[in-house]
């Protein structure tokens, strides 16, 4: 059974007009945030959400934890439905979050250890101090770390903290924005071992958000690929990365400068820039920026199709090989 | 082999704390020609960004210079009276900063600002109006004239990237000093920013100086690399060298936990056991040694810069070896 | 919970002349006003018409009123009732003021809405007219005092805790709360109040002193507080009523305000100074 289902999700957020257009509701704008989402996530399985700032994929990550409305599609956790706030609530005990900035998700008036504890009172169990140090041993961290307060964490310390946070309730699905960000490479290691490790030890699912191809290669199962709200690309992870389908995974992935000096690359893998929300384009979103770009991507909105087992794009052109013409 | 046209020689800085004296940069040294691309590459707390304010003379108020010469073009820039400093600062030696956003005044249009930054050249209006114009076209800007109309938050981060690029070689600066240009940009923009700074360099008669932690932004992008730890230079070399037959045991252990590196996804990442040295009081011997696979009991003691070729050279004392 | 800001604010608020001098001035206030009991020589409201506006003497360090009064006495006790006005009217604004500050921030938009412009609409009107007219209609008194203040104060309170709710509601540790699937009281009181209420503290201190001289004021025009009743305003208005014969009741109840509003404006500046997070970060040599 899937443990997360999304089906067709979108997000428009109202547009504040002048006082005008308040008395006059057809001249009300949206800007859409996403839309036509749909993915599921099998227990036990690693989901990288890949995109670049402005993608909708935050957003997208909170919605899905019922964190902010949406106006279109469903989300299914565990075979029910999620639409009320009750519905999400029931679900919290199940769920967790990682935040981008680790320092700034810890309430900064609180201890460590209440910080800890609070997920278990909350949900009204009970919180001892061996508990409290019992996660802070899993996440590596000693147990006067209880006593501390959030500023006085490095960014490592702070992440390690979001992860037994996180993980306090026994979880099903852990969602982790950018879970190494301004972190430096020898502790972005650390955490994403740590978190691996217990995967594997609790049986997590996680959706891992983030703008790192090269780390989102190593800890997903498969990938998805966000572009301007749009999943472009899902595929597995080993099958993307080798043969990516969407002419934006294709650059995406051949914008990441690797750390060889052999392999430099010569030229753009892609010009221009994300165009702003407001000016989204009609048909395919990617139309704009494409190098394979045909009439029929600014007249026909491309549907997310599975081109071959377990790979879904969201192209006209694309082919099972991969290469455009 | 060309005079250097920078050269930072045994730089010892100590911030003054709250919490006791710092050691930010410990003997720090190092050359650029004209021409170069010059990367400085090392993790949080190594001395990087340090090394770079000292290169402009923007240090914090509470660091100190104990020791050591910045040089350019001879002269030593951190005995200059004030005014001659601010007057090398813009037109000699120019930064780009990771966020480009506090760069610029919010409530002025690009345009103002460009102009402004050429305030030293005794040039009519017009002319300074003309040269941004040209330089944020040579920069990519896709229309310099309505560029100059903008203000910062209407630009997008690497359209404010290149202006900042821009407003850096206003003044034909000969030496261009980047703190994490690409740090704060997603890597579509990354890429071209890389791609830009690149192009610049075949028609720029100066030294471009590249402060990152990206291992893969020096890879694209450097001639010479020297690595940073704990306000120590702990290596040096020409980029393939680097990358191919680093000496150093930390510039391999940092290659080593870069997933960049990897061609195949791995469950275990490498990382670097431990922690920095406490650099209120930075230990005797090698600051590398408490963290190193291959630390013995001489690593306690000061190490040698060992000297493998001549352009490259690693602060170890088992440098000597075979790699 | 604890301030993990609070000795090294206290040592930059004693560090701070004006600071420092404030917190004397406060504490001999308060000590003054609780103490009264023990410290005034005489029975504030005992008459002795023999002994009617006399100068200051052994007997009676600052002299008598036209009762017979003892002046000393009066202040001391007058200190009582001024700080008794101030700490309830400003207590109960901010307490009022934090709670519709904490909901207009956080509530639903139309809530937000309807609350701002109740402040705005209190705002508004001139607080010297909305004053008498409460007064008109509820006549002077210690009650009526605390009833202006309060409504005078609750708009700008509410707004400041308003703004920094705003500022907070949508930061990454609400979010967080809210995704381990805290209640809306909780976030309210554990997570959103110890952070919004540190500005507010300073604009509160920095009001006592208003609500003192408003007290003084109005008291002395009869407005406030009801004789025999001793307050500051109504010893200046005999004072004033006397001044032909001696003028060391106005001296004697002008000292003690104008000395506590200094007292306490420096105090709340020096708060202001010393747990303003510029001055926090380390300061280099």
């Amino acid at each position: 059974m899937t443990l997360l289902s999304v089906q067709d999700l979108a997000l428009d957020l109202p547009l504040r007009g002048g006082l005008l257009s308040a008395l006059n509701p057809k001249s009300r704008r949206t800007l859409q945030i996403f839309a036509d989402v749909s993915f599921t996530l099998n227990p036990g399985e690693t989901l990288g959400l890949v995109g670049e700032s402005g993608s909708g994929k935050t957003t997208l990550a909170r919605a899905l934890l019922g964190l902010t409305a949406t106006t279109n599609g469903s989300i299914h956790f565990e075979g029910h439905p999620r639409r009320t706030t009750g519905d999400f609530a029931a679900m919290r005990r199940d769920t967790a979050m990682m935040f981008q900035d680790a320092i700034a998700s810890l309430s900064p008036r609180m201890t460590i250890g209440a910080l800890l504890a609070e997920p278990l009172i909350i949900h009204g169990q009970p919180a001892p101090k061996i508990k409290i140090a019992e996660m802070l041993a899993l996440v590596g961290l000693p147990p006067d770390f209880a006593t501390r307060y959030p500023h006085e964490l490095s960014g490592g310390q702070a992440r390690r903290v979001g992860v037994a946070r996180a993980l306090v309730l026994n979880p099903k699905l852990v969602i982790a924005d950018e879970p190494t960000a301004g972190l430096d490479v020898s502790v972005q290691g650390e955490i994403l071992n740590l978190m691996t490790d217990l995967k594997t030890r609790l049986n997590l699912s996680y959706l891992i958000i983030s703008h790192n191809l090269a780390m989102v290669r190593h800890v997903s199962d498969r990938i998805a690929v966000m572009y301007l709200g749009r999943l472009v690309e899902i595929g597995p992870t080993r099958e993307t990365f080798a043969r990516p389908l969407h002419p934006y995974s294709q650059s995406l992935i051949a914008s990441e400068p690797l750390p060889d000096p052999r392999k430099r690359r010569q030229d753009l893998a892609i010009k221009g820039e994300i165009p702003s929300l407001l000016n989204r384009p009609k048909a395919c979103v990617f139309q704009g920026r494409c190098p394979h770009v045909q009439p029929i991507c600014r007249t026909d909105p491309p549907n997310l199709r599975e081109i071959s087992p377990q790979r879904f794009v969201r192209c006209h052109l694309a082919t099972p090989i991969g290469a455009l013409a | 082999m060309t005079e250097p046209l920078l050269e930072i020689d045994a730089l010892n800085i100590t911030y003054h704390t709250d919490h006791g004296k710092l050691s930010a940069l410990r003997g720090a040294s190092l050359i650029a020609r004209t021409g170069e691309v010059i990367g400085i590459v090392g993790e949080s707390g190594c001395g990087k960004s340090t090394l770079a304010a000292s290169v402009i003379n923007l240090l914090p108020q509470a660091a100190e210079v104990t020791s050591g010469a910045v040089r350019y073009k001879g002269t030593d820039i951190l005995r200059l009276p004030p005014e001659a400093q601010r007057a090398l600062r813009g037109q000699d030696i120019a930064m780009i900063f990771q966020d480009p956003m506090t760069a610029f005044n919010p409530v002025l249009t690009m345009g103002a600002q460009l102009v402004d930054f050429q305030h030293a050249a005794q040039i009519p209006r017009a002319e300074k109006l003309t040269r941004a114009r040209a330089l944020l076209a040579r920069v990519g800007m896709p229309d310099p004239d309505l560029t100059l109309r903008r203000y910062p938050h209407q630009l997008s981060g690497g359209m404010r990237q290149r202006v900042a690029i821009a407003a850096a070689l206003l003044m034909n600066p000969t030496v261009l000093v980047a703190d994490e240009p690409t740090t704060a940009l997603d890597v579509t923009m990354e890429a071209q920013i890389i791609h830009l700074l690149r192009d610049l360099r075949r028609d720029y008669q100066g030294a471009i100086l590249v402060i990152t932690h990206h291992l893969g932004v020096v890879a694209e992008l450097c001639d010479r690399v020297y690595v940073m730890y704990a306000g120590e230079v702990v290596e040096e070399a020409v980029v393939d060298d680097l990358f191919h037959a680093p000496r150093h045991p930390y510039t391999r252990a940092l290659i080593a936990c870069d997933p960049g590196h990897f061609e195949q996804p791995t469950p275990i990442l490498p990382t670097i056991q431990g922690r920095l040295p406490d650099l209120r009081t930075p230990p005797t011997g090698c600051s590398f040694a408490a963290r190193c696979p291959l630390a013995e009991a001489i690593c306690a003691t000061p190490p040698p810069r060992i000297q493998i070729s001549p352009t490259q050279s690693a602060l170890c004392h088992k440098a000597g070896g075979q790699p | 919970m604890r301030w993990p800001a609070d000795t090294r604010a206290l040592r930059a608020l004693i560090r701070d002349p004006m600071g420092l001098m404030g917190l004397i001035l406060v504490a001999l206030f308060i000590l003054m006003a609780v103490a009264a009991p023990l410290l005034a020589p005489y029975d504030p409201l005992a008459l002795d018409v023999r002994a009617k506006l006399q100068s200051p003497s052994l007997a009676h360090w600052l002299g008598t009123d036209q009762l017979g009064r003892d002046t000393l006495s009066r202040i001391i006790y007058g200190a009582r009732t001024a700080l008794t006005i101030a700490l309830t009217a400003i207590a109960l604004a901010g307490s009022i003021g934090i709670l519709l500050g904490l909901i207009a921030g956080y509530g639903p938009r139309w809530l937000d809405a309807a609350l701002v412009l109740i402040f705005d609409a209190l705002n508004s009107l001139p607080m010297m007219m909305f004053a008498l007219a409460i007064i008109t209609v509820l006549g002077p008194g210690t009650g009526t005092l605390i009833l202006v203040v309060v409504l005078v104060s609750i708009p700008g309170y509410a707004r400041l805790i308003r703004a920094q709710t705003l500022s907070l509601r949508s930061a990454d540790f609400i979010v967080a709360e809210q995704a381990i699937g805290a209640s809306t009281p909780r976030i309210l009181m554990h997570h959103l109040l110890p952070n919004v209420i540190g500005p507010l503290c300073i604009v509160l201190s920095m009001d006592i002193p208003v609500v003192i001289m408003l007290e003084a004021g109005l008291s002395y025009l009869n407005l406030g507080v009801k004789p025999p009743t001793p307050s500051w305003g109504n010893i200046l208005y005999d004072g004033y009523t006397a001044i032909r014969t001696s003028s060391t009741l106005v001296i004697a109840a002008g000292a003690p305000l104008v000395l506590a509003t200094l007292g306490f404006t420096f105090l709340g500046e020096g708060l202001r100074d010393a747990l303003d997070p510029r001055f926090a970060t380390a300061r280099p040599r």
